[in-house]
């Protein structure tokens, strides 16, 4: 697929979805809003990286890259979760996030599609099923408004070869040509 | 199928054309919530891949040149190569898909196709059993269509129309259409998507250097003779897909759009042509054919063809303008179809009548495939298929046609404000579907990768 910038965020968001529904699920039942935080923070992470460097660096995102991403992903917001000292054991987070991840994928790959006709072709972007540019949109040329089209006038009857008028040689019109000194003192 | 010859049928939608066009309106209709009933299919065949399974026996296909869609179900989830996966319990469909090295089996393909429109009664919606002829736009309110044969009696009227008809007549280069005219050479020159067959020991040359063309090379290898490939275009670019890989996706057909008709074609003449796929099987067979001198290529033109000795005496006009005379079985053109709307009967007729916009042949659409000036927004007249491919350039692919199909059946639902299926419907519709193509493809036997 080549996700526009707009893709990614929208498949971003409609993705975490069900982790947001676990991590609230999760919060209510422990007592522990780290893990709705959490998702919180993933969001955050992953429409940054949408916006700022998957869209430029990645236009055309072959279907092995998700793994590797998502390898990425996870160190980064393993980082963010100890700088923000989220209340959440290393081995919570991390199975959590691999969860999350799992149902972000599961949700991209099977139930996006049916949610939405067009999402896979319309680069990952939720659209109503209507095409690109309507016609009233579509480009058309430009030309200058002309009433009508000149007529040859005098001037170009007596310009024709073979009209009878003679026409005085003159210097060339180019700036390279020797200069006339008889006008000058 | 259903006959009525003397009431005419009244439908909502109509689809001119009895292929794989008319399959994928069909299912994305009767998908998006639209009874059955009010959809009408006007072709003589109830089967929609006919004509695409004679073509891919004729040219010796057995993968698909597109990866891992969907296909013919409705919606773009599960993939061929989940249901492959599945059905096989073999996970290698789905890394070969992760790799994008999984083509699909044409057989398996067809097999799903059969599925769909078996469990969806398309050939109950078969109407007529006769080609159109002739589109009328009636004046007054409600606008409608009415359609006609070719011996000019009315089959159906339709508040909708999609032009579904396909391909122009099979292409050939003047001088290889001249050979085909002359009784002499006639047999001799053959298109890749014709029924032929190679002779052990023969001598072919294959013209082009796109997908048909490549597969005749390991045809003709396979049958034991040589195989001499020409081709204009001194490097052909190595694609899977008929056009560079974005462009199928709502970027680049955004960004096609906005070309102006001129660019659009220009850029069409560049992209399409002879693009060829890298696939493993075929590589390693024309190298051991050029190693073994069974196999060669040319750059350059067919000057004259003439019969001679071994069948044909051939003159081909090199690149560096040298002239080199050949001795040939046969010649298998790989140049495609006529692109030129007037070759098709109905596009010329519409043309000449409602002064339809033609720009080097090719009917101007409008950004949403319609056709002016007869479509209007209450009573759409759209076009799919390789005439469409001025508006999404994979038009003519099976991806093309659904992204098509999709918004052609997207408009009429808000024409019609139609209540849609819901999301359960639809994910049951489409599990459904999805669960009987599995069982299908048991029986199908597993058909080599060879990418």
């Amino acid at each position: 697929m080549c996700p526009t910038p707009t893709g990614r965020i929208h498949t971003r968001t409609a993705t975490l979805t069900l982790p947001a529904l676990l991590g609230l699920i999760l919060s209510l039942i422990t007592g522990r809003e780290d893990w709705i935080v959490l998702i919180g923070v993933f969001l955050l992470l992953g429409v940054a990286l949408d916006a700022g460097v998957y869209s430029w660096i990645l236009k055309y995102q072959p279907p092995w890259m998700t793994g590797i991403l998502a390898l990425v992903e996870f160190g980064l917001l393993y980082a963010l979760a100890q700088i923000l000292e989220l209340d959440l054991r290393p081995a919570e987070a991390i199975i959590f996030y691999w969860v999350s991840w799992t149902l972000a994928t599961a949700t991209r790959i099977a139930l996006l599609p049916i949610a939405s006709l067009t999402y896979l072709e319309s680069s990952g972007e939720f659209r109503r099923v209507e095409w690109s540019i309507p016609p009233q949109q579509a480009s058309i040329p430009i030309l200058a408004d002309v009433e009508s089209p000149p007529t040859p006038g005098s001037l170009i009857a007596a310009a024709t070869v073979g009209s009878g008028s003679l026409l005085e040689k003159k210097p060339s019109p180019s700036a390279i040509h020797p200069i006339d000194r008889s006008a000058s003192g | 199928m259903s006959h009525h010859f003397n009431s005419p049928d009244d439908v909502t939608i109509a689809v001119i054309g009895d292929g794989f066009g008319a399959l994928l309106v069909y299912t994305t209709a009767v998908y998006m919530g639209f009874d059955p009933r009010r959809i009408g299919i006007f072709g003589e065949s109830t089967n929609p891949v006919g004509t695409y399974q004679q073509f891919a026996w004729n040219l010796g296909q057995t993968v698909l040149r597109s990866e891992s869609e969907s296909h013919f179900l409705p919606a773009d989830w599960p993939t061929f190569a989940q249901m492959d996966a599945v059905a096989r319990r073999d996970v290698t469909p789905l890394f070969r898909s992760i790799g994008r090295k999984f083509n699909p089996g044409v057989s398996e393909m067809l097999s799903e196709a059969a599925i769909v429109w078996k469990s969806l009664g398309y050939e109950h919606r078969v109407l007529g059993g006769r080609k159109i002829g002739w589109i009328s736009r009636e004046p007054g309110t409600p606008p409608y269509f009415s359609l006609y044969d070719e011996d000019g009696e009315l089959v159906a009227r339709a508040r909708h129309a999609m032009l579904a008809i396909g391909h122009g007549p099979l292409a050939f280069t003047p001088v290889c259409q001249a050979a085909r005219d002359n009784p002499k050479t006639a047999d001799r020159v053959v298109q890749a998507y014709e029924a032929k067959r190679y002779q052990a020991g023969g001598r072919y040359m294959v013209i082009g250097s796109g997908i048909a063309s490549v597969n005749e090379w390991v045809n003709i290898l396979d049958a034991g003779a040589e195989c001499i490939a020409l081709r204009r275009n001194p490097q052909p670019e190595e694609q899977d897909l008929n056009v560079p890989r974005c462009l199928f996706d709502g970027s680049g057909i955004d960004a096609f759009q906005t070309l102006s008709f001129d660019q659009r074609l220009d850029f069409l003449g560049q992209a399409l042509r002879g693009t060829s796929p890298s696939r493993r099987g075929w590589g390693d067979r024309v190298a051991q054919g050029r190693q073994a001198g069974m196999f060669d290529e040319l750059v350059g033109d067919i000057a004259s063809i003439d019969s001679g000795s071994a069948g044909l005496s051939v003159t081909v006009k090199a690149l560096n303008g040298n002239q080199v005379a050949l001795d040939l079985t046969g010649i298998v053109a790989g140049t495609g179809f006529v692109k030129s709307a007037l070759s098709l009967p109905l596009f010329r007729r519409l043309v000449e009548h409602y002064g339809v916009p033609l720009e080097r042949e090719r009917i101007q659409l409008k950004t949403n495939c319609g056709v002016p000036p007869l479509d209007r927004p209450d009573s759409r007249l759209c076009m799919m298929g390789i005439q469409a491919n001025t508006v999404v350039p994979n038009g003519d692919t099976i991806a093309g046609l659904k992204y098509i199909a999709r918004r052609f059946v997207g408009d009429v639902a808000r024409a019609e404000k139609l209540r849609r299926r819901s999301f359960p419907s639809r994910l049951a519709m489409q599990v459904g579907l999805a669960r009987k193509t599995v069982r299908a493809l048991r029986a199908v036997r597993k058909t080599e990768q060879l990418a």
